[in-house]
């Protein structure tokens, strides 16, 4: 290498330094101003892109809690909803440093069945909200699974959402205990296009088949319009672990890993398909007479036999120690949002569990269900009808 | 239309809060930002007591004195400080300077609620009015009322609500 070159290299490499430091600060400047409007009609965290981070939170209430204490958890609650949401530290925050912004922070709350039985007011559930069936396919994991009040941070800065994270257990202190915390991500922000749909760990393109966000299929699927009016506006959340053996996935042929799925794997289209959002046909058939999406693929089995069975799924990704210290556990943290869980989204597990070619290498280790209540103004506090 | 207009100008406020969740209390003259009130073991009784922490800000062109208050859940409301880990009642109350902020905050200066006539639990909303001495036009008194003041726990600040004040060391 001669010393010209390397005295350039060195002002290049030193440019670039320079120039990134700049980008990184300029883009968490803005990223720090970044947030989601926490007020409306329905919970923030929904009807959204999922952020870079999530902690999905299941407290169990301590013994002789009743509604009074709900109602004071909810006061403080919504208090932290609405000052972290905002960017500004929770009240009495003991490091509000940690809080630079709210880098599009949302905070959704829910409530388990278990809750509504502890309290004797299953008469306010929603309508057709209930405990799972079991699955044939499901490995369940009680410390994955239910769980009185669930909390569900998001943001697109680590830093932030551990902090926001403590912040919220603390304030939860008095009235539960925390059951379990899962933890899951997505890309960081500016890693892809806007709009681009994620990718499972898998590395499957996975959640093309949403209600786009802001339809009317969207607000029908998910919205609760009728029923209990705490819950009018909100929705219903079916949060499933799903472990993926990955070692014997990685193993497996590029073209079958795309007949498993019926997608294929460079840009999610539907065999047969060139593009993500082409409708799948699965009545095609190749030159041997095959059908080109097979009997077994996941997206024939996942596809709704009649309108009903339509729901919004907002999925993390999460990468945990496994068993043992060599063991590296990855999966989903897949979610169903619908009106009506009994409806939606159980009739296309139950076909799923009886066939798809997907469980040989998936397994639902965690499962819980939740009644999301509905949005609040200003100057509400979050499911204050429930426990008045 | 135009009589219409400044009367519609006039019931501005003369500044801007920048976060209305956080504003307490807004009035021209005093602001008071980040109010709440600290529920303890000291708090969960009748008769118990506790503390009131807040930013307050003095938007006069005179020194204000905030020098107590009432609240239906205490009977006896004092202005207090801490000073080596001892809490004593601040003679003459809280001096604010013009345009000046003073921080209550746990282990510092702080109202204090006594007698507690209801307890105060995490999450229990209390009503409080803080009076303050200056000059507010003609007016040489200022009763401000906080709003969606919230009792939360706090691990920060070295002080103890024990009847018997703590040794220093």
């Amino acid at each position: 290498m001669s010393g010209a070159a390397a005295v350039s290299g060195a002002v290049a490499a030193d440019a670039y330094r320079k120039g990134y430091a700049e980008a990184t600060a300029a883009t968490q400047t803005k990223l720090a101003k970044s947030s989601i409007p926490w007020t409306g009609r329905h919970q923030a965290g929904i009807e959204s892109r999922p952020q870079a981070h999530a902690n999905f939170i299941a407290l169990d209430l301590k013994t002789g809690i009743n509604n009074d204490d709900m109602l004071r958890w909810m006061v403080l609650l919504t208090d932290d909803i609405a000052r972290l949401c905002d960017g500004q530290p929770a009240l009495a925050d003991p490091e509000p440093e940690l809080i630079p912004g709210a880098t599009n922070l949302t905070i959704t709350v829910g409530f388990g069945p278990s809750l509504f039985e502890k309290l004797h007011i299953t008469d306010r559930m929603p309508v057709g909200f209930a405990r799972l069936p079991a699955f044939k396919i499901d490995a369940l994991d009680n410390s994955f699974s239910d769980g009185d009040v669930l909390i569900h941070a998001a943001a697109d800065d680590l830093q932030v959402l551990s902090h926001v994270t403590r912040t919220l257990i603390r304030d939860s202190a008095t009235f539960a205990s925390t059951r379990w915390i899962q933890s899951g991500f997505t890309n960081a922000v500016g890693t892809s296009a806007e709009g681009t749909t994620q990718r499972n760990l898998m590395g499957q393109v996975d959640g093309t088949d949403n209600p786009e966000l802001g339809s009317k299929s969207f607000a029908e699927q998910v919205w609760i319009e009728s029923g209990p009016a705490w819950v009018v506006g909100g929705t219903t959340l079916a949060l499933r672990r799903i472990r993926m053996n990955l070692s014997t996935w990685d193993s497996l042929g590029r073209a079958d890993k795309e007949q498993v799925i019926g997608r294929n794997l460079h840009n999610g289209a539907p065999l047969g398909k060139i593009n993500e959002r082409d409708v799948p046909d699965f009545l095609a058939k190749d030159e041997s007479g095959l059908t080109v999406i097979p009997p077994f693929a996941h997206i024939r089995r996942a596809t709704a036999e009649n309108p009903q069975e339509q729901f919004f799924r907002r999925p993390f990704n999460y990468q945990d120690r496994g068993a043992t210290n060599s063991d590296l556990e990855s999966g989903l943290l897949w979610t169903a949002y619908a009106r009506d869980l009994s409806k939606q989204y159980v009739p296309v597990q139950k076909r799923l569990a009886d066939f798809d070619l997907l469980n040989k290498w998936t397994t639902p280790v965690g499962s819980a269900v939740f009644a999301l209540a509905r949005g609040v103004q200003a100057d509400e506090i979050l499911a204050e009808e429930l426990f008045s | 239309m135009k009589m219409k207009f400044l009367i519609a100008l006039s019931a501005v406020p003369l500044f801007v809060v920048t976060n209305a969740s956080v504003a307490n209390a807004a009035t021209n003259d005093v602001v008071v930002t980040n109010a709440w009130v600290k529920a303890s073991e000291y708090s969960d009784h009748v008769a118990g007591m506790t503390g009131v922490f807040a930013k307050i800000t003095n938007k006069t062109s005179k020194t204000i004195t905030l020098v107590g208050g009432s609240s239906s859940f205490a009977p006896m409301i004092e202005v207090h400080q801490v000073v080596d880990g001892v809490m004593s009642k601040k003679d003459g109350g809280i001096k604010i300077a013009p345009g000046k902020s003073a921080t209550l905050q746990p282990g510092g200066l702080h109202v204090m609620l006594m007698n507690l006539k209801k307890k105060i639990l995490p999450g229990t909303v209390v009503d409080l009015k803080l009076a303050f001495k200056g000059t507010f036009g003609s007016a040489k008194t200022r009763t401000v009322t906080l709003k969606k003041m919230i009792a939360k726990t706090a691990e920060s600040g070295a002080e103890s609500y024990s009847p018997s004040p703590m040794p220093s060391n």
